[in-house]
């Protein structure tokens, strides 16, 4: 597979962020990004189909995301 | 062109192992094996598993007749960054199928871990086993779930993948393969869910 590369301008929250996350996840930073990338086209494809998504708490009960 | 890789699967009758091809992505003429070869004969043996196991034969039923691949392309087609599918030929004919999800999925082993959790493995009825008919051809599945782990170390998962099975494949998973076993689970029809982790993932792979 071709890969191609970007640079990005964050914040040092974002970039933070990032680093938590890799270091939670035990990704790499790229690895990170590919995995928040398929997530969100997951997610956009699910609601442009007419699905909804919902969080559930550990009482099971239900509460919509709201994307906007 | 497809991207594809050359397998081998042992050919029963033959005992012999034979050229195969692992392609990445199903294509449309898999669509129609699984339409036109494979699902007649799920069916069939559906209709004739009672009595065989009225006779005493021990056969694994036939659960997956229902599955509707070209819904699960779709859906795929839809979001081709959280999915992974491939298809096993031999000789042009559909042997086995795959739909591997790759983005909402975590380890149950470790919750902060992703994993490639397999969302739909078949193989070919004739594959399977069955009362008085030889196996065309052993092997698939475990090409299928090699390619699965190859996925999950490509996307930074370390091999790890995870998997409900179907009751009929629950040997399978659980005393040839080893899994790590977490039992039923109750928001999934009951299935019993299994996942390889890192290490067993690697000793998989070293496997012929």
């Amino acid at each position: 597979m071709s890969k191609r590369t970007m640079t990005l301008n964050l914040s040092p929250a974002e970039m933070d962020a990032i680093e938590e996350l890799c270091e939670k996840k035990q990704l790499t930073k790229t690895a990170l990004l590919r995995q928040c990338l398929r997530l969100y086209q997951v997610i956009e494809a699910r609601i442009d189909a007419g699905e909804k998504i919902f969080f559930e708490d550990k009482k099971k009960a239900k509460s919509e995301l709201m994307l906007l | 062109m497809r991207p594809s890789l050359p397998v081998e699967v042992f050919a029963v009758a033959e005992q012999k192992w034979v050229a195969g091809t692992l392609f990445f992505g199903i294509a449309e003429h898999n669509l129609e094996h699984y339409e036109q070869k494979w699902l007649p004969e799920l069916l069939k043996r559906r209709r004739e598993t009672p009595k065989l196991l009225k006779a005493g034969h021990e056969i694994a039923a036939v659960e997956d007749a229902h599955w509707d691949w070209a819904k699960k392309m779709l859906r795929e087609h839809r979001a081709p960054l959280g999915f992974r599918s491939c298809a096993v030929e031999v000789e042009g004919e559909t042997e086995g199928l795959m739909q591997v999800e790759l983005a909402t999925h975590r380890s149950r082993a470790n919750k902060n871990l992703n994993l490639a959790y397999v969302d739909y493995i078949s193989i070919a009825p004739w594959n399977r086993p069955w009362p008085g008919q030889l196996k065309r051809f052993k092997g698939v599945g475990s090409i299928l779930l090699r390619e699965a782990i190859r996925t999950s170390m490509d996307e930074g998962f370390r091999g790890r993948i995870g998997l409900h099975s179907l009751p009929g494949a629950l040997t399978w998973y659980r005393d040839t393969l080893r899994m790590k076993a977490f039992g039923a689970d109750q928001d999934y029809q009951g299935l019993h869910y299994f996942e390889f982790t890192e290490e067993q993932a690697e000793r998989f792979m070293d496997e012929k």
